[in-house]
């Protein structure tokens, strides 16, 4: 019986979450070639300490990640080192009610001997 | 005595006698079945057209029916019928929708979601209804957008209210603050020998989008500046200091985007008969941020409802298609066409 209760209960408590889940999906490609198997985080608010969702890309560079808010984030690779050692490369992405698509590129910039820089193609 | 059997003249003679009718009646062979070819392949595209005509005129008259019994839904109420006034709005947003999947392309839906929508705000619990024809809207929105980014360009983007957009960086000339878009109204090559316009036969327009302020009934305002015709290496390059794109403008107006406003159908106008259209496809609950399309196209793929002006036509074909590259340079002297307030980007509404 208390299986039942805690069943419905996580039910009654995670599907508003699913249902008002807003979505980010697209394609990572670094060099002209996809980037696969890349953990992915996304903060929103952009300056919330921790990652709100997180993903990996797939091995055709494709990621989708259900974001559980909708408004203005910040997506990050932080298994990729950005031009600042200490920061990730990251892009300005925004949550909408229904999905978005967001293709990004990895490049690295001229004249950087390492650190990446990620961009909305 | 010379033995004429051995004589190469007489071989030759008997040759031509042997020849002769050979090759008449090999010509005659070719000829007849080349004809016979091109007369089958003549029947078979005539019965192609007719087959073809044939089921247009059954798909018009389908449609015509279609479409007078749904909009009778909108304009001819029947007073006899005691419907529940929510009933009714469901009925509504169900005519509507078959009327936006099935006419989006020649008909100017949106005054009949402004109103429903309008109609539905005044009921009690409107989410439901609400959301559906925002839902039935975007789909719209995106097919047309996906028909219009296989023939032009479609650049999405994000910005606020009274702010900029920002868009994607293959789309943007890079280092310029306010941001500045360049496109081109052919998509990429897919194939060598596409018969699309080729790299050399495109031209590219810079196009500037700021938003402005938002109002809950009549959308996001939006300020869109587009130039002239230039060449790719000059867009790419953006403009040079000192020098804005407004140097070389071909229509600066400001117009209201709302979520029903369909980029096939309510478009603005660009030299060359291309066209381009701004189209708001979701915001924020609390409108603080809206995602936008902006799509640039050859104007035969507008919609029906929007027929291209004689003398396009006539220059088209008149001068013929090497003309309209060699007009892709800046036309410097040509006033902008610039309007102001319009509630659609074609100014008619």
């Amino acid at each position: 019986m208390r299986k039942v209760m805690c069943l419905y209960l996580g039910i009654i408590f995670l599907l508003p979450g699913i249902v008002y889940a807003s979505q980010i999906y697209g394609f990572i490609t670094s060099n002209g070639k996809v980037h696969v198997r890349t953990r992915i985080e996304i903060f929103c608010p952009e300056a919330d300490p921790k990652p709100i969702a997180e993903g990996i890309t797939g091995d055709d560079g494709s990621y989708r990640i259900n974001v559980p808010k909708t408004g203005q984030c910040s997506l990050r690779l932080p298994a990729v080192q950005g031009i600042s050692p200490t920061t990730p490369p990251s892009v300005r992405v925004f949550s909408y009610p229904d999905p978005v698509q967001y293709n990004l590129r990895l490049i690295r910039p001229s004249g950087s001997a390492s650190g990446y820089v990620l961009e909305r193609r | 005595m010379p033995d004429k059997r051995n004589d190469p003249g007489t071989w030759l003679e008997v040759l031509k006698v042997v020849l002769m009718p050979v090759a008449v009646v090999g010509i005659g062979f070719l000829f007849n079945s080349s004809l016979n070819l091109r007369q089958q392949r003549d029947n078979n595209i005539r019965l192609y057209t007719e087959m073809m005509g044939r089921r247009e005129e059954a798909d018009s008259g389908l449609r015509k029916d279609m479409f007078n019994s749904m909009l009778s839904t909108f304009l001819l109420r029947d007073p006899k019928l005691q419907l529940p006034r929510q009933e009714r709005l469901s009925q509504d947003v169900l005519s509507l929708e078959l009327l936006a999947y099935n006419f989006h392309d020649s008909l100017n839906i949106a005054p009949l979601f402004k109103d429903v929508r309008r109609r539905i705000k005044e009921q009690k619990d409107p989410s439901h209804l609400e959301h559906r024809l925002e839902r039935i809207a975007k789909e719209v929105k995106e097919r047309q957008l996906s028909a219009l980014a296989a023939s032009g360009t479609v650049a999405t983007g994000d910005g606020p209210p009274e702010g900029e957009f920002t868009f994607g960086v293959d789309h943007t000339v890079p280092n310029h603050t306010p941001p500045v878009l360049c496109l081109s109204a052919a998509p990429p090559d897919i194939s060598a020998d596409s018969t699309r316009a080729t790299q050399s036969e495109r031209h590219y327009r810079w196009f500037t989008l700021r938003s402005g302020e938002y109002d809950a009934k009549r959308g996001i305002r939006v300020y869109l500046f587009v130039s002239t015709p230039i060449d790719k290496d000059r867009c790419m390059a953006g403009p040079k200091e000192g020098e804005t794109p407004f140097d070389v403008p071909d229509v600066a107006k400001d117009f209201w985007v709302d979520l029903f406003d369909f980029p096939l159908i309510d478009n603005t106008r660009l030299s060359l008969d291309e066209r381009c259209a701004v189209a708001l496809i979701q915001s924020f609950g609390d409108d603080s941020s809206f995602h936008i399309a902006l799509a640039y196209f050859p104007g035969s793929r507008a919609s029906l409802r929007e027929k291209p002006f004689y003398d396009d036509v006539m220059h088209e074909l008149v001068h013929g298609h090497s003309m309209e590259t060699e007009r892709g340079i800046p036309e410097k002297n040509k006033p902008p066409n610039s309007q102001s307030g319009n509630e659609g980007q074609s100014g008619t509404q």
